[in-house]
């Protein structure tokens, strides 16, 4: 009888039993640990205060960013088209509205603790006014000291806080049973942002109608350019979080795979087609492209539906062979690198396809894949190989936080089946791929980051043909990618080791093919293991990308550190370095921070740590 | 489907990609070698000028909040783009670390480069690149606070028991020594990582002097407001280092281009021929001129590949060398006014063959 009730672990109710005893418990417990108390809190106020007073210091040029900010985004993309960074701006936000919707599960929270996140905010808030320095001083030398707090001011702000915090204890006590949706919520805590986006003032540079800087700087509210178009993304968030819950109550299982493919497509749309702005007529496409994706979609059809029929089946080998010699021939032809490229995927298509398309659905959905596939890889790299109409004063269109993002998410989006197959290969019994792989691993890690950037800046260029060019930022993406896969394979070769032998021969016995082992065996069980790792190979990653400043490209941390402070015409920042400093960390950080947040949803939704 | 149309099927399959392939090889062109094309007509053919500047060296390549480039550099970078487009906007600036310049240059990624590059003798001998004119004389200058005592007439003997501030393992650092051991000045040097470093500790008083190359001392004052507090010397610096434009060797109608563009911003100045009197200028009274500008004879630009009035363009669009130094220079602390970069009527060493 025992046995059938199913005992759920639950941890013991804690009751807080009160402030007194909280304190007595963990700070006063003993006279040494008082002392310690004491010391501690003395410390942390004049850390917070020295912090406050920095910000706070007149000294401070906080608009060298604010009228920066565009140079900090995009560099010299021009102003005439920044619809396109609009654009994009866009898709992200479609696309993060619709996985969003449609993935919500509708959770549930409970006022109570929305009270205490607010009430946790304005307390902080509360104590920092309270402990903010009254003065600050200015010149260490002749300690100058200046007013920068005024007392009237700190009391009006303590005032308000106060108030909010009485209003999130009335919230957390009065309404803490009232339950809301986490969703609704969230949007809510996004659209205050928005809202605060028009009320907020901030420091502004102004130019009277000679051209001289006014100076203090005025505050003033954000420019309409700014606050427009980030209100529009606010909406269309919004409502495509309401469509994509809505596709989800209607049970739309193919938009579950269409959601992941189109996160992959996005970037590789905009950087070839929205953000390059290709230069190509229509009729390139249709005698061109289309008569390409035609033919190829044919032959696939072909390969998918005869090549494995008995007849054929013997001369396999052949036509695989074969294809391989074709794609290789093509490959030194002076033709459209399309063609090239596809030769090679044709190749893989007749080695594999026997394999997958042994039923007549599978034939037919490979077909579907092959067919969109080829479509899209033809379309954009028609638009990626067109000559760009962006003319900017500037070496490259990509530079500041575009620059960095391109760089880190092509990095991760690259290197990480390169790093797979790497791993894998190193792991493999066939001894000519383990060497190879075993070779680039170890050749690439043994040599500095910053050494293989200028590698790619500067000596590629003489071991290339002449008149074959490659962009900059095109050299810094491959050498980011192939640097960060040969860490990403060790990790991945970790999480290998991990797997005991018993799994592989089991999938061995159950008559699984090598190609089945691993992807549904062997992989879900090894990257499991390997999150933590692998996040922290990607946050690596996308800090390592301001390294590419070496090799002259302008990436966010390069213009917070040695473009801004170093501008001497026009409004003047020079020597603002400690701001901009400030600002590139906390913009690096924010978005580290969530990519950690993420990855620990990620790993609470696989179990992972719990077993 | 039966045989037949399988047939039919790979037919068209083959038919459609030999299409193709027949049009998209007429998209392909394949590229000449370069090698036995001059420079100009690469820079033509491509329709802009591929310059090489920091990108963020006060006064001389900075860039701006639109994206911009200016400076001394930058401007002589848009100024050669006029003289053979007639439109100094067509320039694309590639942004090169110290360390790259020359391999940018001698691998072709840039045309000219304008780096703020000391002229040496073994860059110019050993790299395969030649130096233009000289368009800004710097060298290593120290700058000390007024309360010690020191001023713009201070000389190395001065300094002595003082402790400087420099970067280590660098010329700077052996300039100093150098030049304190002549003087007879004991000095204590303190060594830092990179100069900035120098900076804050100057600025924190952990040393009482600091060095580098006069600009870069003089934007350092900008930078922290301290134009009455603190003092440049010795007048005449403690090392030559002269910047100019840099291009590579063996192609002298190139470098003829740069040269002369160069020395029609110095002729301009001479004879007072700025943007805003370029077109009500009296050419017919100075004849030198208006063989400059292509106003009487352009014979002279013509030969050398340019338009009549490639250099009118010059002056036109970005301006005569005073106008350069003065627009990006003067906001920093910079004067011309006794120093090396004063015209050689007055002084200094900004001299240009005559326009004949």
């Amino acid at each position: 009888m025992v046995d059938n009730v199913n005992i759920q672990e639950s941890p013991p109710e804690v009751q807080f039993a009160g402030v007194n005893r909280w304190l007595r418990e963990n700070l006063f417990s003993s006279t040494g640990s008082a002392i310690l108390t004491f010391v501690s809190i003395g410390a942390l106020i004049g850390l917070f205060r020295s912090i406050i007073g920095f910000f706070i210091s007149p000294e401070r040029e906080w608009t060298a960013i604010t009228y920066n900010l565009r140079l900090y985004m995009v560099q010299a993309y021009p102003e005439s088209d920044f619809i396109r960074v609009w654009i994009t701006i866009g898709l992200v936000m479609g696309l993060l509205g619709l996985t969003w919707g449609f993935n919500s599960v509708n959770e549930k929270s409970s006022l109570k603790s929305t009270g205490t996140t607010l009430m946790k905010v304005f307390s902080s808030l509360f104590l920092l006014v309270l402990i903010a320095p009254t003065s600050v001083v200015i010149d260490k030398v002749e300690g100058t000291v200046v007013d920068v707090f005024q007392q009237e001011l700190r009391i009006y702000l303590l005032a308000v806080l106060a108030g909010l915090i009485l209003v999130s204890y009335l919230i957390r006590t009065k309404l803490a049973s009232q339950e809301v949706s986490k969703d609704y919520l969230n949007i809510g805590y996004v659209g205050l942002l928005v809202v605060s986006i028009w009320l907020i003032k901030v420091p502004t540079v102004t130019f009277d109608s000679s051209n001289v800087r006014i100076e203090p700087d005025p505050l003033l509210p954000l420019a309409a350019s700014t606050k427009n178009p980030w209100t529009a993304l606010y909406l269309l968030l919004v409502v495509t979080f309401f469509i994509g819950r809505y596709l989800n109550s209607k049970n739309l299982t193919s938009f579950k795979r269409i959601l992941p493919v189109s996160w992959l497509l996005t970037p590789l749309i905009v950087v070839t087609w929205i953000y390059r702005k290709p230069d190509f007529t229509l009729s390139q496409i249709t005698t061109v492209d289309l008569p390409v994706i035609l033919g190829f979609s044919a032959i696939g059809y072909f390969v998918i539906n005869y090549l494995n029929s008995e007849k054929l089946m013997q001369y396999q080998r052949y036509f695989v062979y074969g294809s391989l010699i074709i794609a290789v021939f093509v490959f030194s032809l002076p033709v459209l690198r399309q063609l090239k490229l596809l030769f090679f995927l044709l190749w893989i298509l007749i080695s594999v396809a026997p394999t997958i398309a042994n039923s007549k659905e599978s034939a037919r959905s490979l077909f579907i894949v092959w067919s969109v596939a080829i479509t899209i890889l033809i379309l954009l790299m028609r638009g990626g190989t067109s000559e760009t109409l962006i003319v900017v004063p500037g070496s490259s269109i990509y530079g500041g936080f575009a620059l960095t993002w391109v760089l880190a998410f092509f990095g991760i989006a690259i290197s990480f089946p390169f790093g797979v197959m790497l791993a894998l290969g190193r792991t493999s019994s066939l001894p000519i791929i383990r060497i190879i792989c075993t070779a680039i691993i170890e050749l690439v890690r043994s040599v500095p980051f910053i050494t293989w950037l200028f590698f790619g800046s500067v000596m590629l260029t003489f071991f290339l043909p002449a008149g074959v060019e490659f962009d900059e930022v095109v050299r810094a993406v491959v050498v980011t990618s192939i640097f960060s896969a040969a860490y990403l394979a060790e990790n991945v070769r970790g999480g290998l080791q991990s797997i005991s032998k018993g799994q592989f021969e089991a999938a061995d016995a159950v008559g699984l093919s090598t190609l089945q082992r691993i992807s549904l065996i062997v992989m879900p069980q090894a990257l499991r293991a390997v999150i933590p790792p692998i996040v922290s190979q990607v946050i690596s990653l996308f800090k390592d990308t301001s390294l590419v400043a070496i090799v002259g490209l302008f990436d966010l941390l390069y213009i917070g550190s040695k473009v801004i402070p170093n501008q001497s015409q026009g409004a003047n920042f020079l020597g603002t370095i400690q701001e901009n400093i400030l600002f590139c960390a906390i913009f690096y950080w924010i978005f580290t921070y969530s990519f950690a947040r993420r990855s620990m949803k990620i790993e609470k939704r696989l179990g992972l740590g719990e077993r | 489907m039966n045989k037949k149309s399988i047939v039919y099927l790979l037919v068209f399959a083959l038919v459609a990609v030999a299409c193709a392939t027949e049009a998209a090889e007429e998209e392909v062109t394949v590229e000449d070698e370069h090698d036995h094309e001059s420079t100009l007509e690469q820079v033509q053919e491509r329709g802009f000028l591929k310059c090489g500047v920091s990108g963020s060296a006060v006064a001389f390549s900075e860039t701006q909040a639109d994206g911009s480039v200016t400076g001394i550099d930058a401007d002589y970078c848009y100024a050669v783009a006029a003289a053979i487009f007639g439109d100094y906007s067509k320039v694309e600036f590639t942004a090169l670390t110290a360390a790259e310049r020359f391999t940018a240059l001698s691998a072709g990624e840039v045309d000219l480069l304008v780096r703020n590059t000391t002229w040496t003798q073994s860059r110019d001998t050993e790299l395969g690149n030649d130096f233009g004119p000289t368009t800004y004389y710097d060298g290593q200058q120290l700058m000390g606070r007024n309360s010690d005592g020191l001023s713009a007439s201070s000389t190395l003997k001065d300094i002595d028991g003082l402790r400087v501030c420099t970067n280590a393992g660098t010329t700077t650092e052996k300039n100093i020594t150098e030049g304190a051991r002549l003087a007879g000045a004991a000095i204590e040097l303190v060594t830092v990582e990179a100069f900035p470093e120098a900076m804050e500790k100057f600025k924190a008083g952990e040393c009482d002097l600091v060095t580098t190359d006069g600009s870069g001392l003089v934007g350092n004052r900008a930078k922290e407001g301290a134009l009455n507090d603190w003092a440049i010397f010795p007048a005449s610096p403690i090392s030559k280092e002269p910047l100019g434009p840099v291009y590579r060797s063996n192609d002298s109608q190139w470098a003829d281009i740069v040269n002369w563009t160069v020395y029609a911003t110095f002729i301009a100045d001479e004879y007072g021929v700025g943007r805003a009197n370029v077109d009500s200028f009296d050419y017919d009274a100075n004849p030198e001129m208006g063989r400059l500008m292509g106003k009487n004879d352009g014979e002279l630009q013509t030969v050398m590949g340019l338009s009549a009035d490639a250099f009118y363009n010059v002056i036109k669009q970005v301006g005569n060398y005073d106008e350069i130094y003065s627009k990006n220079l003067n906001p920093v602390g910079l004067y011309r006014e006794g120093s090396a970069n004063a015209p050689w009527t007055e002084g200094g060493l900004i001299y240009a063959p005559p326009a004949r």
